[in-house]
């Protein structure tokens, strides 16, 4: 089991009122699956990408990820996780809009401590798998929104992570990107990865194996679909 | 790899925002610019006056009625002094001559002001100095013409007198001056010599002065006027012996018991010396007061520029944490660029300072060096400024959360 969580909350506490973003979900996502977490805007969906993703802890329950206790890690050990088990893609890319595709891609390997040369080697090969090898030295201001995605995904995978976390990645692309981004990430999930993706478009969902709904911080449904 | 992360992005954001960035490092380089601008000048006139002061003639001492360089280190002492000690007389110089045996040379001198005339030419402000003959053996007055005045001529209170290089000049340009009758003040002279060319000393001309013998002063100028005493030591080593024996030869000649202080004073080119490092001192001591003001104004600055930045790029941070950069990561990062901007302040007042000290060393006759420790200490300083400063933008950088930071718009 990749990922299993068991009686996950969190409750964030404004002024004297509790308000439980994510109250209670039981989840198991295996190895190699494709996963869209679905829901309307205050279902808890973000929280609940913020926990998988390691970015915040659970305010209750447990958290296995690739067999180890996540829940209750420091700061610090929580930044190696993420460095090691998880690639992000965001909805606005997030690129470093001084530094080069390369250097962009570099960046989680710069903090992982891999030297140089194969820092070097790794971000040309990750480049040339989402078919950007003559961008490379590109800033993202010299880059199409597709191309930018694409280096932000090369960047997701440049530390071969057990999962990779996308949070809306076609929201900020035109329909005819957004298909070439969703294709991009099929070859991604056919490679052997393990991909959960945060999105509320149903034709961008399809592109799934398995589609959870959540409704006011629970899973309201959990479909797989091929 | 991340130092030279966060220098470039420290470089990039000079090089994006040349006046913001002066403005941030304006403390920084108004700090180093006045290290450096003061410690070259003060060290130039520092050496200068070790060499010159304490080279030239650092074997004589003067015996005088009051040091009126103590009007400055000694207010009090001084103004007891002047209402105290007794005046020197020519009678003293001729009591002290066989009292001082590690000394070659004993001599009066007196010193006033007067114009030089001859014919319609003159000079004004120039030094009459008035001397026995011993003169040519302990000041510094190597002949160019003529000769120097005679133990007879000073006896007799002649009018003769020997000539600096900018009177001769100046009133006897191309012309041979021997014989002349010149005019000091309203009394005709004969010009007997003319003293070398010997320069300037910190822009003040060496050459604006007339010798005539001591007893002719006395004569021109009023017998009561207090004399000096010259006293060349026979060797620099017997220098202080020397001094020794004149002030027991005058406590003696006074009259002064063991308990009572001396009613004259000694000046040496020690005392100089030691007078220029008070005032030096005392210049470092207000330059380390204003230095630290324009550093701490410079460091506050620095500090909320760097506040600002840490805000501009919250979301910056929160992709950083969100890649796997743990807390020391992003305090690293920010430090280094804090530091480098703080260095670039550091090495821009180094320069700027540099060129302030040339500057004025070219537009007045003061001297300067470049001390390698100024430069340490401005670099040693700008870069602990940048530490200091640098600590609580990076630990709050650091310790954002990455949720929220990601999300900052």
């Amino acid at each position: 089991m990749l990922i299993k969580v068991s009686g996950v909350k969190k409750i964030y506490e404004v002024g004297i009122q509790k308000i439980e973003a994510v109250a209670g979900i039981d989840l198991e996502i295996e190895r190699n699956e494709y996963v869209a977490i679905m829901g309307p805007s205050g279902s808890g969906k973000s929280t609940f990408m913020n926990l998988l993703g390691c970015l915040d802890t659970p305010s209750a329950g447990d958290y296995w990820l690739n067999g180890k206790e996540v829940s209750n890690l420091s700061d610090d050990e929580l930044a190696r996780i993420r460095n090691r088990e998880i690639g992000f893609v965001f909805q606005t890319f997030n690129l470093l809009p001084r530094a080069t595709a390369a250097q962009n891609v570099e960046l989680p390997l710069i903090y992982g401590g891999i030297p140089a040369d194969e820092r070097r080697r790794r971000a040309e090969e990750v480049l040339e798998s989402v078919g950007l090898t003559d961008r490379a030295k590109h800033r993202p201001n010299e880059l199409s929104g597709g191309q930018r995605q694409r280096v932000a995904i090369a960047r997701a995978m440049v530390n071969r992570p057990s999962i990779i976390l996308a949070d809306e990645p076609t929201g900020n692309l035109d329909s005819k990107t957004g298909i070439e981004i969703m294709s991009l990430f099929d070859k991604i999930h056919q490679a052997g990865n393990t991909i959960v993706m945060v999105t509320h478009e149903k034709h961008i969902a399809e592109y799934t194996r398995r589609v959870i709904r959540l409704l006011d911080g629970k899973i309201e449904s959990d479909v797989r679909t091929g | 790899m991340l130092i030279f992360q966060g220098m470039n992005i420290a470089l990039r954001a000079l090089r994006e925002n040349k006046l913001r960035t002066f403005l941030t490092l304006l403390g920084n380089i108004v700090g180093t610019m006045s290290v450096i601008a003061v410690v070259s000048l003060i060290g130039g006139i520092d050496s200068y006056v070790k060499e010159e002061v304490a080279g030239e003639g650092s074997n004589v001492f003067d015996i005088e009625r009051i040091n009126f360089f103590e009007a400055i280190t000694d207010l009090d002492a001084f103004l007891e002094a002047l209402a105290r000690n007794p005046r020197i007389r020519l009678g003293d110089v001729d009591y002290l001559r066989d009292k001082i045996p590690s000394a070659s040379y004993v001599g009066a001198a007196a010193r006033g002001e007067d114009q030089v005339s001859f014919r319609d030419e003159w000079v004004d402000r120039i030094a009459i100095k008035g001397r026995s003959e011993e003169y040519p053996m302990i000041d510094d007055a190597p002949l160019f013409l003529g000769r120097h005045f005679s133990r007879l001529e000073d006896q007799k209170s002649t009018n003769v007198a020997v000539l600096g290089w900018e009177v001769y000049t100046r009133l006897f340009p191309g012309r041979d001056p021997l014989g002349a009758r010149i005019k000091i003040g309203r009394k005709h002279f004969t010009v007997i010599g003319a003293v070398e060319d010997l320069g300037t000393v910190l822009g003040e001309s060496r050459n604006r002065f007339v010798y005539i013998p001591i007893n002719t002063f006395l004569k021109v100028y009023g017998s009561r006027t207090s004399i000096d005493i010259k006293v060349k030591a026979a060797d620099i080593t017997l220098l202080q012996q020397a001094v020794d024996e004149a002030t027991m030869a005058m406590r003696i000649r006074h009259g002064l018991r063991p308990m009572e202080e001396n009613d004259f004073a000694i000046v040496t080119s020690e005392n100089l010396i030691s007078l220029w490092e008070k005032i030096s001192t005392s210049i470092f001591n207000a330059l380390i007061f204003v230095v630290s003001i324009a550093l701490v104004v410079g460091g506050v600055v620095l500090m909320n520029v760097m506040l600002v930045s840490v805000t501009e790029r919250t979301k910056e941070i929160g992709l950083r944490k969100a890649l796997g950069a743990r807390k020391s990561n992003i305090v690293w990062q920010f430090i280094v660029e804090a530091v480098t901007l703080s260095l670039i302040g550091g090495v821009l007042g180094i320069l700027i300072g540099f060129t302030i000290a040339a500057i004025i060393s070219i537009i007045s006759p003061l001297p300067y060096v470049i001390a390698p420790w100024s430069i340490a200490a401005g670099l040693i300083v700008t870069f602990f400024i940048g530490l200091v400063f640098g600590t609580y933008p990076a630990s709050k950088a650091a310790n954002l959360d990455p949720v929220v930071a990601l999300h900052y718009e």
